[in-house]
């Protein structure tokens, strides 16, 4: 495959030089060269500069899909550590540029981790963390937990 | 306003956001974060807000486990049991539909309340439920007959119900298979019956591609018949067997896991189960053996024997003990099948065989689009994981003159893949090929050796 240079620009003006191959693990990219296959700049209105960079980082270094196991872990463990460098407010913006971007590695990813984030709390403490404003009335939450209440049989009682 | 620090479970300290922006994310992607957890969790974030009222119904997966649910005080299992069943199936009925999969396991008590049909009702006829996995939990108390699975008719029959999963149950009657044409795959593991009933369920299922059997049947001089023109993958475990009878032209994916009972007669009737023939009797060792014909599988589209192989649903797989293969390893897709068969294998494998085929005959652009990048993936992709392990290779029609084949068995050998033993057929062969295999099982030996005891040697 040729190393052909693709420029990706951010909503905010930022641009960013990077190589087809990396380019096309975004598959809004990949889509579109596709389409026309002269494009090497491509504008991309959804998604911030600073956020546009840590999918690209992301991208680089998935963009050889080594199959050893031992290239695995070490995949595994540098996605570990590049979700432990952002707060959830980063989180949430990844996850959105990732779909609006198709990243689909990316995209399991972040949802993994912010689905572990949230199973650790009760729905109280997912609200405070993630600032989720309560807007049921009391019957209307007691409505809900009793309609679903197979879910709520245990978080109601203390764990042993 | 600005954000604050918290500290989260892990007593990790994490940045809150005071603006709710996970409540602004779409719902494609509210649905990808909610898949990721059990259903009990997804269910939970209903009460967030009424922006998560119904978030969770478009998860498309449903799991169920009422060993997890919260035991009142004092309460005894049938009410407790009967209790939870209901609020599940209230569950489900909130669901959105358009379910993939739904699994559920439950006590036996669900059995004869009712409630069990209940449930397949509204997942098949309501929900429409693609896959489907019943499991009893197994109780130590309740006598002969509790676990009985009591169904009307038709029940397995939904068009849109292509796999089901039964565990641990009793039939009667096979009533609830009838005319079930529907189903792709089909998983009855413990499953206790009079052999006519299970031949019945078998031959209801005209459709199936994958069929996997742990059975128990009372009469045991009795044969199970399994004749089917499509199926791809079989896999059947027994006790106390005589008889069994297989009749699949299409069959490539075949294992075996069994005690006989004194005297047993086995027919396979499959043109691909190339062992058959020239491995003798196949039960001659008494060995758990996985054959598998890549050379076949790899050329059709769907590959459904293969997905389910290697996927997490062939959960028998770590009871077998050896596997032989026909493969093309010329071939890139036979090669990476292979591979991902290996991989998926759990633990020290006894014995691979290994069945070289030529299927390809290559042409000026088959010969160079196997050079330069793509010739470098298949070096790659040969064999990386080096955690795989077997105590002995036979190998048959291997060719002393093929490249791949050479490169492939040199592996096995410095990797130290091959513990024990590789064996090279050259019984049977023509002098000429004879040679060259002789001289390239020399420089074979030549190689430095993975194991220290590993010997090489000609059958």
């Amino acid at each position: 495959m040729s190393s052909n240079k693709i420029v990706l620009t951010s909503s905010d003006g930022e641009s960013f030089e990077v190589e087809e191959v990396v380019a096309r693990k975004l598959q809004i990219v990949g889509h579109m060269l596709e389409d026309d296959c002269v494009i090497n700049e491509i504008p991309l209105q959804n998604v911030t500069g600073d956020i546009l960079s840590m999918v690209i980082e992301y991208c680089k270094t998935h963009v050889d899909e080594e199959e050893s196991e031992e290239a695995q872990t070490k995949l595994k463990t540098w996605d570990e550590e590049f979700m432990k460098k952002f707060d959830i407010k980063t989180l949430l913006q990844i996850i959105l540029a990732a779909n609006y971007l198709n990243v689909k590695g990316l995209l399991d990813l972040v949802s993994q981790t912010i689905a572990d984030t949230i199973k650790d709390y009760t729905p109280e403490q997912i609200r405070e963390v993630f600032g989720v404003e309560n807007d049921y009335t009391e019957e209307e939450e007691a409505e809900v937990r009793k309609e679903n209440a197979w879910a709520f049989d245990e978080a109601d009682t203390p764990k042993p | 306003m600005n954000a604050y620090l918290s500290v989260n479970a892990r007593g990790r300290r994490i940045l809150i956001d005071p603006v709710d922006r996970i409540s602004q994310l779409p719902d494609n992607v509210l649905v990808m974060i909610l898949k990721q957890m059990i259903t009990e969790d997804a269910v939970r974030t209903s009460v967030l807000s009424k922006r998560w009222k119904s978030v969770w119904k478009q998860v498309p997966y449903l799991f169920f486990d009422m060993r997890y649910a919260f035991l009142r005080n004092m309460e005894p299992l049938p009410s407790h049991s009967n209790r939870v069943a209901k609020l599940i199936t209230q569950v489900i009925k909130n669901h959105n539909g358009d379910l993939l999969s739904c699994i559920i396991q439950h006590y036996s008590h669900q059995c004869k309340d009712g409630e069990l049909e209940t449930w397949i009702q509204l997942l098949t006829l309501q929900k429409q439920t693609r896959a489907l996995a019943l499991s009893n939990i197994h109780c130590s108390y309740g006598g002969k007959g509790v676990n009985i699975l009591r169904l009307s008719p038709n029940t397995f029959s939904h068009p849109r119900l292509t796999t089901l999963f039964l565990h641990r149950y009793e039939l009667k009657t096979a009533n609830a298979f009838k005319t079930c044409h529907n189903l792709k795959i089909l998983k009855l593991e413990n499953m206790f019956a009079e052999v006519n009933v299970f031949n019945t369920v078998i031959a209801s299922c005209p459709s199936l591609k994958v069929l996997v059997l742990r059975l128990m049947w009372y009469n045991a001089r009795a044969c199970l018949k399994i004749h089917n023109n499509n199926l791809k993958l079989l896999h059947v475990a027994s006790y106390y067997v005589h008889s069994i009878e297989v009749s699949a032209p299409l069959l490539d994916i075949f294992s075996m896991d069994y005690i006989f009972d004194g005297e047993y007669n086995i027919v396979i009737k499959s043109s691909r189960l190339f062992f058959t023939k020239n491995y003798g009797a196949i039960d001659a060792e008494r060995v758990p053996i996985l054959n598998y014909n890549i050379s076949y599988n790899a050329r059709e589209m769907e590959n459904l024997g293969h997905h389910f192989l290697v996927g997490r649903d062939a959960n028998y797989f770590w009871r077998l003990k050896s596997l032989a293969v026909a493969v093309d390893i010329m071939n890139t897709k036979e090669l990476e099948m292979f591979k991902q068969v290996l991989v998926a294998w759990n633990g020290i494998m006894k014995r691979l065989d290994i069945f070289f085929k030529h299927n390809y005959v290559y042409t000026e652009e088959g010969e160079s689009s196997i050079r330069g990048t793509q010739k470098k993936k298949w070096e790659k992709n040969l064999f990386p994981n080096a955690v795989f392990r077997v105590e002995a290779v036979w190998m048959f029609n291997f060719s002393g003159l093929d490249k791949k084949q050479f490169e492939l068995a040199s592996r096995f050998i410095t990797q130290g893949t091959v513990m024990k033993k590789m064996m090279i057929k050259t019984s049977s062969v023509s002098a000429t090929e004879k040679f060259y295999i002789e001289a390239a099982v020399t420089k074979l030996m030549e190689l430095p050796k993975g194991n220290e005891e590993l010997s090489i040697g000609y059958f």
